[in-house]
């Protein structure tokens, strides 16, 4: 039988529709939201978790298994959010009121919606499950992330600033492996021991685009703070953010230890290389650094450069949003699964790789022997956060972090650099908070 | 070859080697290991089939991702040319009251950045419970200013005395639309199906906002959330995702290249 070419596209475009059509609902659950509000098939409340932060395969593996726990009572349906986007997909969402019940991001993300009002407040729903939060998470995650006096938000794991070492280059250049920097002095000291131009191998990598670490936690050891959370007053111009400019700047410009003008994540690549000694980064480069660099690979706590200890924190908290839907049986399952994660803490650490901020966890003698994770406790109990400001992670990379890069590309000198991007940022803070 | 044309040539080859640079980057790039992807030149000094292997061996939907893409790319183009077809042939050729108002009004609308619109495209989908849908990928792009403006300089082209002959021979609107300006216009149609299938595939930013599950990801949603962490990112996988993501379309590229630039030189339309 002969099909006509008229036919045959007709058809085709028809069966295309068909399928289309046919495939109309989702696959999955329900609107964009999951059910929202409601119940899922079997009659179980719906507890929509949307991460920006950690979806890995222990993350889920938990999430899996307090669904089984809770079968017919509680389902938790997961949605991994990207982090560059979140804020544009969260108030969508928010807009349809269909926000998720439970929204996992980074801590000053969190600032605006508690502003708003639409935040519930976290410290009841944790004590409803038997968790004290200023005993059960590190003070330093715990203290000082309230708005207006209140808990909203509660930490679920930490990733703090550290020194990466290269022990190898560390033996080549006579230096002992195992006795990394700890002052400033001896940072400087060793880093020049470490650069071989020749070779062109350094001993430390400043890398304009990526101080949002080492910035925050060189203020802090100076004794400052990037802002005052409660008066909004931008205070990182101050003799503190000077020093820990100034030391970022002379690894470059003075010590000559660092190369100027590195190349956006040069700092990383030259270290799995073996081209850069030593390395001021967050927790997340442990498994790129460990795989690359092996049994060479040093993890250490930052050098105190300035008047004291002082580590920014990388981290992830949540909270929950109000809804229509928020009845005290939701709230309770909710409570639930808090402690069901913080329970699994372990779990979240071995698998994925996450720094609990479960202080019971952190008791456990396998946590004790886990790759690295004595050191970042350690570290964890130095941490700062970011002030917890509205908008606080795009108005300091426009503002601060650029004008800082122009600095330690040799355009502007420090001083400047900090009035300037406190100007603008002060200006900025203004005009978001009113 | 002519040597006046050598200079062509020479300027030509170096203008392929400056666009397939990339491409040819990302492919190299993708058999490298993570810690090593940003090391070395183009060819990978120790290949490694590492990152395939991960995404083929894990339960990563790649195939769904891309079939959804694929189709959704093919409603929307289907849907685009069958409207702006209409839309362009009555604006250009139908009198009625209005017209003009109607045509700079479409034509404004290009000037509304996309992210504007998007809470209350967003709002319209929920209220009409299509979000997680096929149709909430589908149905955004169905009406296309661009595409108007496009056909409707193509069909000012067309003579009036065609579309009169049509009318003494007794053929009503639509069927002059269909006999007259659809066969006139294929090269400029699919040109249109295929800048549209082009760019349904590859938008990020609404299949990222309207839909929820794994199922209905769109292969750059899903790409993107596969690979891009919070403070890292696997480099080398996500360049051996992107590559595989990217085939549907260099094939569809492949096999439409001659209607795509037959129809961007009877429109005068530039890339």
């Amino acid at each position: 039988m002969r099909i006509g070419r008229k036919a045959f596209y007709l058809g085709l475009s028809a069966a295309t529709l068909a399928a289309i059509t046919g495939c109309g609902t989702s696959s999955g659950n329900g609107n964009a939201s999951g059910s929202q509000g409601g119940t899922n098939g079997s009659g179980a409340i719906v507890i929509n978790f949307w991460s920006s932060g950690p979806a890995g395969k222990g993350f889920q593996s938990v999430i899996s298994n307090f669904n089984k726990k809770y079968k017919g009572k509680y389902d938790v349906v997961f949605k991994a959010i990207p982090y560059a986007n979140e804020t544009e997909l969260v108030n969508s969402a928010l807009s349809a009121h269909k926000q998720p019940d439970i929204l996992e991001e980074s801590l000053t993300p969190s600032a605006p919606y508690a502003y708003e009002g639409i935040e519930e407040p976290i410290e009841p729903l944790l004590k409803s499950v038997g968790i004290n939060p200023s005993k059960d998470f590190p003070a330093s995650m715990w203290n000082g992330t309230t708005v207006n006096g209140v808990h909203y938000v509660a930490p679920l794991d930490a990733l703090p600033t550290l020194l990466y070492y290269n022990k190898a280059l560390f033996k080549q250049a006579g230096l002992n492996p195992n006795d990394p920097p700890t002052t400033e002095a001896q940072f400087v000291s060793d880093a020049e021991k470490l650069t071989n131009q020749s070779k062109k191998q350094w001993g430390f990598v400043e890398q304009p685009e990526f101080n949002t670490w080492t910035f925050p936690s060189l203020l802090s050891q100076f004794g400052g703070q990037e802002a005052n959370a409660s008066t909004r007053k931008i205070e990182f111009n101050s003799p503190a953010g000077l020093n820990a400019l100034n030391f970022l700047y002379n690894t470059i410009f003075k010590w000559h230890v660092s190369p100027e003008g590195a190349s956006p994540n040069e700092y990383s690549t030259l270290f799995v290389k073996g081209q850069n000694a030593m390395s001021m980064s967050g927790s997340f480069n442990v498994e790129a650094f460990k795989s690359a660099l092996g049994n060479n690979l040093g993890i250490a706590l930052l050098p105190k450069v300035g008047s004291q200890n002082a580590d920014f924190l990388g981290q992830n908290y949540w909270w929950v949003f109000k809804s229509p839907s928020l009845n005290a049986q939701k709230k309770q399952g909710i409570a639930l699964f808090m402690k069901y994660m913080y329970d699994n803490s372990m779990t979240l650490a071995t698998e994925d790789g996450l720094f609990p901020t479960w202080e019971p966890a952190m008791k456990n003698p396998q946590f004790k022997n886990e790759y690295s994770m004595n050191v970042q406790e350690e570290a964890v109990k130095y941490g700062v956060l970011n002030p917890l400001i509205p908008n606080w992670g795009t108005t300091s990379t426009q503002n601060l972090y650029q004008t800082m890069d122009e600095s330690l590309l040799g355009k502007l000198a420090p001083q400047a650099a900090l009035s300037q991007a406190a100007s603008s940022m002060q200006q900025e803070v203004n005009q978001l908070v009113k | 070859m002519s040597i006046k044309k050598l200079p062509v040539v020479i300027v030509l080859v170096i203008g392929s080697i400056i666009m397939i640079f990339p491409i040819l980057s990302l492919l190299g790039a993708s058999f490298k290991t993570h810690t090593l992807v940003f090391t070395g030149g183009i060819i990978p000094q120790h290949p490694t089939l590492k990152n395939y292997a991960t995404i083929f061996s894990s339960n990563i939907p790649l195939l769904r991702w891309i079939l959804n893409s694929i189709s959704v790319s093919i409603i929307a183009s289907l849907i685009v040319v069958v409207i702006d077809s209409l839309a362009a042939y009555s604006l250009a050729k139908l009198k009625f009251a209005g017209r003009n108002v109607i045509f700079y009004v479409i034509v404004s609308s290009l000037m509304i950045p996309p992210i504007a619109t998007l809470i209350p495209m967003y709002l319209e989908f929920s209220s009409a419970n299509l979000l997680n849908t096929y149709w909430v990928l589908v149905l955004p792009y169905s009406a296309n200013a661009f595409g108007i403006f496009l056909l409707y300089q193509f069909y000012l082209g067309i003579p009036d005395e065609l579309v009169d002959a049509a009318k003494v021979d007794g053929s009503s609107k639509f069927r002059t639309w269909i006999s007259i300006f659809v066969p006139l216009s294929t090269a400029s149609l699919a040109t249109l199906g295929l800048l549209t299938f082009m760019n349904v595939y590859n938008d990020f930013f609404w299949p990222l906002v309207s839909t929820n599950s794994n199922g209905m990801r769109t292969v750059t949603v899903g790409v993107a959330l596969t690979a891009i962490g919070q403070y890292t990112t696997n480099y080398a996988e996500l360049m051996a995702l992107t590559f595989c993501s990217i085939i549907p379309m260099l094939l569809a590229f492949i096999f439409a290249q001659r209607k795509l630039t037959q129809g961007i030189s009877t429109t005068g339309f530039n890339l």
